[in-house]
């Protein structure tokens, strides 16, 4: 390793000089402060130097090498003079890695530099893989981004939100028209985030797209996707859904909820007129053998909105450790206030209830005015 | 509120007979997969061990990668040919398993 030295002893520069070659290392020399600063250029991979260096202190020297932030991790000794006690307080304050009293010693600055580069190595390893993981991330974010883009058309009566607990929201909610106009709709809500999820998104709205555009049934719709997910996913890796058919003239919703909150029925008065909860299991679980597909169904006369939201809705956490829950929804919806849509209303209550902070799971909402 | 301590899931075993119970307590979420693996295998492996137990009575939020491990625990416990049981559910425990549907694959009392 290319070591950086800058020592006003001589004897103690000979030594340790002498010390690092015979660790196989490769020493060069700084008289002073400004030549030491000149040789980062070098990219030495560690720097020692006399904390009362001429010129520019040691500490200086210090605090502009880790200004920068390539040299975050590079470690960098300084020799301490003295006992006095504003020596050491410069030395905590300058951002070095290590000191090393004088007089100096053979062994110590052996088990140092060792030690020292050991640490850097693992800094850097873990700088690498951090790198990867966000590459990996932007890939996803990509991918779940491509397949939300593919949308045909924006349905005017139809809001989504979704508000993501890491880089982007996990949560998918895609929709497409059958060729007799029906709208289908579906939320899903993946085991995991960022990867995990978009590997998932993939097939399941390539198969939701091209089923409903071929003006399919839900029911096989939802065979369909279960199927796929149960053949290529691990166990313990599912997802949480519902399927939703409206009826091209609004008269009737086809629902079918596998592990999400309950679906929503709220009324023109502002009731809760329909409360569906899950009766099913999660998409990927289940042999399509065993799976149970049967879909419920309910008029939509005298309704104002469907509405629809992942757990993370309803596990969002405040600062006190308080969850949203259901009865917040509920009460979100059924609310006298100026805004008659329930989507603003749930949104502005869920946002100011976490005032702020971020969802430990990806919240999503979506809501279906009917009209 | 001190997350450091409320996040990290306790994790304890009791034998009792051909019965290992392993008991959480805390949030049971995805930090937790290498305790509660590890907390599982042994019972797994060991002969006088034919029914497992989870007791869930402390767990104060669970997440949709607890359920995973759960029905990876499940799969596991089949292939040994022993039983499984998950034990008294924390009111916020029950209510996931009833949304994810999970009576119909698990023993839960």
């Amino acid at each position: 390793m290319k070591i950086l030295l800058a020592l006003t002893d001589a004897t103690d520069l000979d030594m340790v000089r002498a010390v690092l070659l015979a660790e196989g290392h490769d020493p060069c020399t700084a008289h002073d402060g400004q030549a030491v600063l000149t040789a980062m250029q070098e990219k030495p991979d560690m720097v020692i130097m006399d904390a009362e260096l001429t010129g520019i202190s040691g500490y200086e020297c210090c605090r502009q090498i880790k200004h920068n932030d390539k040299n975050k991790h590079k470690p960098v000794v300084l020799l301490m003079p003295t006992q006095g006690t504003t020596a050491w307080a410069r030395f905590s304050d300058c951002g070095a890695d290590d000191f090393i009293e004088l007089p100096l010693l053979p062994h110590i600055i052996k088990a140092k530099v060792k030690l020292l580069l050991h640490i850097s190595e693992l800094y850097h390893r873990l700088d690498a893989s951090h790198r990867h993981a966000e590459q990996e991330i932007r890939l996803a974010k990509h991918m779940f981004d491509s397949i939300t883009k593919r949308q045909p058309q924006e349905v005017d009566f139809l809001h989504f939100w979704g508000l993501s607990a890491g880089h982007f929201c996990g949560d998918l909610f895609i929709f497409e028209r059958t060729p007799e106009h029906h709208l289908h709709v579906f939320l899903g809500d993946f085991t995991g985030h960022g990867l995990a999820a978009a590997m998932g998104a993939l097939p399941v709205s390539d198969i939701f797209f091209a089923m409903t555009r071929n003006g399919e049934p839900l029911e096989e719709i939802i065979a369909a996707i279960n199927h796929k997910l149960y053949d290529i996913m691990p166990t313990g890796k599912f997802c949480a859904a519902v399927f939703m058919r409206l009826e091209a003239d609004y008269s009737r919703l086809e629902f079918w909820n596998g592990g999400l909150p309950p679906i929503l029925l709220v009324d023109r008065q502002h009731k809760i007129a329909g409360n569906f909860e899950s009766a099913h299991l999660p998409l990927g679980i289940v042999d399509p053998a065993e799976f149970a597909l049967a879909t419920g169904s309910v008029e939509l006369s005298g309704i104002h909105s469907v509405v629809l939201c992942s757990d993370g809705l309803i596990e969002a956490q405040n600062a006190v450790g308080e969850c949203y829950g259901e009865e917040r929804l509920a009460q979100a919806l059924t609310r006298n206030s100026k805004d008659s849509c329930p989507f603003n209303r749930v949104k502005s209550s869920a946002l100011h209830f976490l005032e702020g902070l971020e969802p430990h799971d990806d919240v999503s909402l979506a809501v279906i005015n009917i009209n | 509120m001190n997350t450091a301590t409320n996040t990290k899931l306790h994790i304890h075993l009791t034998r009792l007979g051909d019965t290992a119970t392993i008991h959480l307590n805390g949030q049971f979420v995805f930090d937790a997969h290498r305790e509660f693996k590890s907390a599982y295998m042994n019972q797994l492996a060991d002969p006088e061990i034919t029914r497992i137990a989870i007791d869930l009575a402390g767990v104060r939020y669970l997440d949709s990668s607890a359920l995973g491990m759960l029905l990876v625990l499940r799969d596991r416990v089949l292939d040994c040919s022993k039983s499984l049981t998950l034990s008294q559910p924390s009111t916020i425990a029950a209510r996931t398993f009833e949304i994810a549907g999970f009576k119909e694959l698990f023993h839960i009392h």
